[in-house]
């Protein structure tokens, strides 16, 4: 992996939220650098600053100070305008509450990401296709209401993979998921990076969605307190527990 | 391919159909009453022009209202004006106007005529029912007034405190509603022997811009108005009119205008999730700005096609309740009331399409 070029780099970012008079540190000089075709876990407890990184490596959110590069743009240097149309090309994201617009169905919510891409409209079969992909192809035309979490989770997986983005930033894709459910989506996104190469920086809680992938960071109060592969870390977080008991 | 605006606009029928309603009240009410204003000007021109003569020669300075006229020109007039070349015949009429009728409010304008000159000026009153004006104290009621006040021949009115038999029912649609004889106008409004104006009637083989011409250079000062060109002149005179056209289009883009902003405004609100959504997946300021002003446009045409449908619903129950009323709904309107309803809609939607588009990604993401 370490001679693969790198899609994602951070280099000393901080975000600070501004709370009245009261400055709140979220991020605290973060440093990491994802290579193509890397899966990387994120795992740390709630408030660790995890969101916040995930929005600011996908342009959602600006960091106080650092760098931000995606596929080698440092997004600091471009203009908001740019930011979105790079964040449109280069970035698929899957979110914790799945994120589908409810009054489009199946087929409407890809065919939007496709439009905002701006390129060729894409056809029905070619929705089809894709929905093949997270097993969907059925359900076309239902709207996301219809549909149960774990396939709206996986119609948000193909919008993400709609318009093939370098990167999929997946933010908890699991966390309102039963357990049959979180499987089959953790079983799919390493399918899509094993399989298609993608890159996928995934924030997860879940132990088991953390061993799937091939490095995993670990975060605390804004910082990264260890990068390794996913198995070293769960199996010393578990020891931790148990020490700890 | 996905269309945002459209399925919005389906799946969000309250919010909806609220918009829609809000720009086809603008619409209708617009439609409506200038239809209402023009209709009546209209209306009233074509009787006057439906009695057959050819000019109308009033006092100096005299409005093209006839209904504001009073008794300011001599009656001997008479025949100085049929000596004129040109002139086959001449009738005086003097106008008063009720504001009560039958015990009820009502604003109705009488012609007092000399009724043999009246009828050969031009096709003469044209009687359904009864008979002409033949002697003091006679009064004719048109169709129209006839039916609405359940007024008949025989029925005993009392006018400016004047007893009066109603002997005739005149077909509406020409000259005004009730006609009384010259002498007894002139006595209830205490002006013997004036009038308001005269109708002139040009024989056949004569020009009636030459004959007006020639009255004009005889009867220096006074008003002389072919009456083909009646109706633009009463609109050219009609005071505050246009004024009141233009006061009623902006009230009209205005209402269009406010509660599309309300509606668009909660809308944005509403959606802020969906607005962060649409961000995340690439979309710029301008794309939102398009959604949100996509949508309001679309509801806005369809609320000025349930406008139009409204003014004509509008007009039917206007005319059914009130019958001496006249609606046109004008053509011209049609474009224009719709350039307010969208226009006025599209302007409220600016402020919230353009907040849509400024919603901080993240923060919109969060939203509950």
């Amino acid at each position: 992996m370490t001679d693969r070029p790198s899609v994602l780099r951070t280099i000393a970012v901080r975000k600070v939220y501004r709370t009245g008079s009261l400055d709140v540190p979220a991020l605290q000089g973060i440093d990491l650098d994802v290579k193509e075709g890397e899966l990387v876990s994120i795992m740390g407890p709630s408030g660790c600053g995890k969101t916040t990184l995930l929005h600011i490596l996908g342009g959602l959110a600006q960091p106080t100070s650092g760098h931000v590069f995606v596929d080698g743009v440092d997004l600091a240097a471009i203009s908001d305008a740019d930011r979105t149309r790079l964040r449109c090309r280069k970035i698929g994201f899957v979110f914790q509450r799945f994120n589908l617009l409810t009054t489009l169905t199946v087929q409407g919510n890809i065919e939007i990401a496709r439009q905002i891409y701006g390129g060729k409209p894409i056809s029905r079969k070619e929705v089809g296709d894709l929905l093949e992909i997270v097993h969907l192809r059925h359900k076309l035309d239902f709207k996301p209401l219809e549909l149960s979490v774990g396939e709206q989770q996986r119609v948000a997986i193909a919008r993400a993979l709609v318009n093939e983005p370098a990167i999929i930033l997946a933010d908890e894709p699991t966390g309102n998921l039963d357990s049959r459910n979180s499987e089959q989506v953790l079983r799919l996104l390493a399918d899509l990076n094993r399989e298609k190469g993608q890159t996928i920086v995934m924030i997860t809680h879940n132990p088991q969605a953390a061993e799937m992938g091939n490095r995993t960071v670990e975060m605390l109060d804004g910082q990264i307190v260890s990068h390794g592969t996913a198995p070293e870390l769960v199996r010393e977080s578990r020891e931790a527990r148990t020490r700890a008991r | 391919m996905a269309n945002l605006p459209l399925a919005n606009i389906f799946n969000r029928k309250t919010r909806t159909t609220v918009g829609i309603l809000a720009v086809a009240l603008g619409v209708a009410t617009v439609m409506v009453l200038v239809g209402l204003a023009q209709g009546s000007l209209n209306e009233t021109a074509q009787r006057i022009q439906n009695v057959g003569a050819d000019i109308l020669f009033q006092a100096p300075d005299a409005s093209a209202f006839l209904a504001i006229s009073a008794g300011v020109l001599p009656e001997r007039l008479e025949p100085l004006l049929r000596e004129t070349p040109g002139v086959a015949e001449v009738t005086p009429v003097l106008v008063n106007n009720v504001t009560r009728l039958k015990g009820n409010q009502k604003f109705v304008m009488i012609f007092g005529i000399d009724p043999e000159s009246y009828n050969r000026i031009g096709h003469g009153l044209e009687l359904v029912e009864g008979r002409g004006l033949e002697k003091p104290g006679d009064l004719l009621v048109d169709t129209v007034l006839a039916q609405a006040d359940q007024i008949k021949v025989g029925d005993k009115l009392q006018i400016m405190n004047r007893d009066f038999e109603v002997v005739g029912i005149p077909k509406a649609g020409a000259g005004v509603r009730i006609y009384m004889g010259l002498d007894d106008m002139q006595a209830a409004t205490a002006q013997p022997g004036d009038v308001s104006f005269f109708f002139v009637k040009v024989k056949d083989d004569q020009d009636v811009a030459q004959v007006a011409a020639e009255l004009e250079k005889r009867f220096e000062g006074y008003k002389v108005t072919a009456l083909e060109f009646l109706s633009a002149a009463m609109k050219e005179n009609a005071l505050g009119l246009k004024e009141f056209i233009r006061a009623l289009s902006l009230f009209a883009a205005l209402i269009s205008g406010l509660v599309i902003l309300l509606a668009m405004y909660t809308t944005i609100i509403e959606r802020t999730r969906e607005i962060g959504i649409l961000k995340a997946l690439g979309a710029g300021q301008g794309y939102i700005l398009k959604v949100v002003m996509a949508e309001s446009f679309l509801i806005c045409v369809m609320g000025v096609g349930a406008g139009y449908l409204l003014s004509v619903l509008g007009r039917s129950a206007l005319l059914h309740f009130f019958p001496t009323l006249t609606v046109d709904l004008i053509p011209r309107w049609f474009l224009i009331s719709a350039i307010l309803g969208i226009g006025g809609g599209l302007l409220g939607a600016l402020y919230p399409a353009y907040r849509a588009a400024k919603l901080d990604p993240v923060e919109a993401l969060n939203f509950e």
